[in-house]
């Protein structure tokens, strides 16, 4: 499907500083956000009031989580020993060009027309929908927020809420559009002409594409928690269902799953449950009238071994369930395409840099974030995500400061470390008061004094009173 | 295209170890909940704050009668072909139709396996009499089951043995009506699934 809506392509600015200037200057943009986010916060800490003490189970979460990095080539193994026996296939991808070939050969075996989606990141990550209607497939999204942005010839801008940015109005341009005839702007109006239009194409599809949110181990199962029923519509009518599933995203056993879904919904949209959680294990059984044929997982690493056994490890241990953003001062702020990435807030500043380090995002996202660690207080595996954002600005630091800056900053720390150095500078600092005001007001200098205001310095020095 | 042991290949030396691939780690705690939820009170409080509506019967001719009387003007009738649901009149019955039909449905009827006190879910697996489309199709649904078929937790589900079979080819844990808050995050219902749940609990 193409976007409907001809609007001029709009360039998207290579620096995440003007991006996110853009996008302050956005004021519907901002009030969407604030208002999502505001309420999906308040429903996340009302749900975790329902268990007896989230922070036990949190920390039983983040140990089945670590537990499963520390095994994950075996638990893999296993998983898809289990799934192949119940007729499952399993394909493994190293990166997105051979998901995305595996994913086009089974279309084209299959002479798929048009192929349905339910909502799914990793398919996000290896760009599926271009590299399908490249070969002439038609490709729709089912989930009503990924369903707008479809239209819109956008991408997501937040893990679980896709179509965040957009207001009633917005989807009755896109939905007019679309149909032919006048649609919305009542909400209600709006979902039900998604759910006539998009119910031909579930039941026309030749295939079902969606995510994996949790597989088990034990049993080969993958689950996938959904609102809308049209993730269960995705793998249920079609008579091919393909899964793309990142490949951390897998518990041992069920007693784990238990765990893991009684925070993964409470976490993200403030639901004890999702409406739907599907736990799908291999394609309908002889005997049974509707269900795939055909059950495809498409296992994915795209960059995530690279984090394996490193200190970054512990991020794929997330569960996407986008709290970290919802709390982020900097992702409230500017939304998800200022970052410019399939993952946007601190998750997304954090995996971008360790998934794809050559994009512009790798350098720039880990900077993007005020290291409050609001993000941490929240996440459900309780992933250290400020933490690694500083590690990952260290790291950057030490690989290409100028020769300038770090002798600078050698000199300052050789100083300071010294009890004359630092007397001598608050002396130096004391007799150049006023000079803070003439510092350039361009340049990485400017930047950085631009939103700060320089403290005056006191007369004397406290260190020297009796 | 990398296979099985390429890709594992390179994770084992990325983790850098080896371990026995039949062994799980330490036993995993049930989940507590702040509120002890069970048996048909706990149920109804949950599934009801979910939007969906319950009924109870005292024996299945009764149940017959309450479906027949809330499907009535809903659309064609799909009922599972279920003993316990035998006496339930209708216009489709599942599995023994063409699979064509199953989108003309206005209302699907279920036998569901068990249900959940602690979170509202009714649960409902792909078994032969059970099917997928009937409690995916239709705009409305209702839940046949018995009181005693109620279950405290996900847990009581999640962690039950399979058997040697394993689980179902599907198994779903359905939280009420299909919603979606996905514009201005205002609350929508029925936008794929089933808009308007009702469950039909047998206390006899």
């Amino acid at each position: 499907m193409t976007p409907t809506v001809d609007s001029p392509p709009v360039s998207v600015p290579v620096h995440f500083i003007d991006r996110a200037d853009r996008a302050l200057h956005d004021e519907q943009l901002r009030a969407a956000v604030r208002h999502a986010t505001d309420l999906l916060m308040k429903g996340r800490q009302v749900a975790l009031g329902g268990l007896e003490d989230s922070d036990v189970v949190r920390d039983e979460a983040r140990r089945i989580r670590s537990r499963v990095l520390s095994r994950l080539p075996d638990i893999l193994d296993r998983w898809a020993t289990n799934l192949e026996a119940r007729g499952g296939h399993v394909h493994w991808a190293t990166d997105a060009d051979e998901a995305v070939e595996i994913i086009l050969d089974i279309a084209r075996r299959r002479g798929a027309r048009l192929l349905v989606k339910g909502k799914s990141m990793a398919s996000e990550e290896i760009h599926l929908n271009s590299a399908l209607e490249a070969r002439g497939h038609e490709v729709v999204e089912t989930d009503l927020g990924e369903f707008i942005i479809q239209l819109a010839g956008e991408t997501p801008s937040h893990l679980i809420a896709p179509a965040i940015h957009k207001d009633r109005y917005d989807v009755e341009k896109l939905f007019t559009a679309d149909a032919g005839h006048h649609v919305g702007p009542d909400i209600t109006e709006e979902a039900g002409y998604a759910r006539r239009r998009l119910r031909s194409s579930f039941l026309e599809a030749d295939i079902g594409i969606s995510g994996v949110n949790c597989a088990v181990a034990e049993t080969g199962t993958i689950g996938l928690v959904e609102n809308e029923g049209n993730g269960r519509l995705c793998t249920s009518v079609p008579p091919v269902h393909i899964a793309i599933m990142g490949m951390e995203r897998i518990v041992e056993t069920w007693e784990d799953l238990d765990v893991i879904l009684s925070l993964l919904a409470r976490s993200a949209t403030g639901q004890p449950l999702s409406v739907y959680t599907n736990l799908i294990t291999g394609p309908k059984r002889p005997g049974e009238l509707d269900g795939p044929e055909e059950l495809h997982v498409v296992v994915l690493d795209n960059g995530r071994s690279a984090a394996l056994g490193t200190e970054y490890a512990e991020i794929l241990n997330c569960i996407r369930c986008g709290a970290c953003l919802n709390v982020c001062p900097v992702y409230r702020q500017v939304g998800g395409h200022a970052y410019d990435s399939v993952y946007g807030g601190p998750i997304g500043a954090v995996l971008t840099p360790l998934l794809n380090p050559a994009s512009p995002g790798g350098r720039e996202l880990p900077e993007a974030s005020s290291l409050c660690g609001a993000c941490a207080e929240v996440c459900p595996v309780r992933i250290p995500l400020d933490d690694m954002l500083l590690r990952l600005r260290h790291r950057d630091a030490r690989a290409d400061s100028s020769r300038m800056r770090r002798l600078g900053f050698s000199a300052w720390s050789w100083l300071w470390a010294t009890r004359p150095g630092y007397a001598l500078s608050t002396a130096a600092a004391r007799r150049s008061r006023g000079l803070a005001s003439r510092l350039p007001s361009r340049g990485w200098l400017g930047a950085w004094r631009e939103f700060r205001e320089i403290p005056p310095m006191g007369r004397r020095d406290r260190r020297s009173r009796p | 295209m990398t296979t099985r042991e390429q890709f594992l290949g390179r994770l084992r030396s990325a983790t850098g170890e080896r371990a026995p691939a039949d062994t799980t780690g330490e036993p995993v705690p049930p989940v507590r909940y702040a509120v002890d939820r069970s048996g048909l009170t706990g149920f109804t409080e949950s599934w009801t704050a979910l939007g969906g509506t319950v009924e109870t019967v005292t024996d299945l001719e009764a149940a017959a009668a309450a479906v027949e009387a809330w499907t009535a003007g809903k659309g064609p009738l799909m009922v599972v072909n279920h003993p316990d649901l035998a006496g339930v009149p209708r216009d489709i019955d599942w599995p023994d139709c063409d699979l064509d039909v199953a989108p003309d449905a206005g209302c699907g009827v279920v036998r569901a396996d068990a249900a959940v006190a602690q979170t509202g879910s009714v649960v409902v697996s792909s078994t032969t009499n059970h099917g997928r489309s009937v409690s995916l199709l239709p705009l409305n649904c209702v839940f046949v089951f018995r009181r005693d078929e109620i279950v405290d937790d996900p847990g009581d589900i999640l962690r039950a043995d399979f058997g040697p079979d394993g689980p179902p080819s599907q198994l779903v844990l359905i939280g009420g009506p299909s919603r979606s808050g996905d514009i201005e995050m205002s609350l929508t219902t029925g936008v794929h699934g089933p808009g308007v749940v009702h469950a039909v609990v047998v206390t006899g």
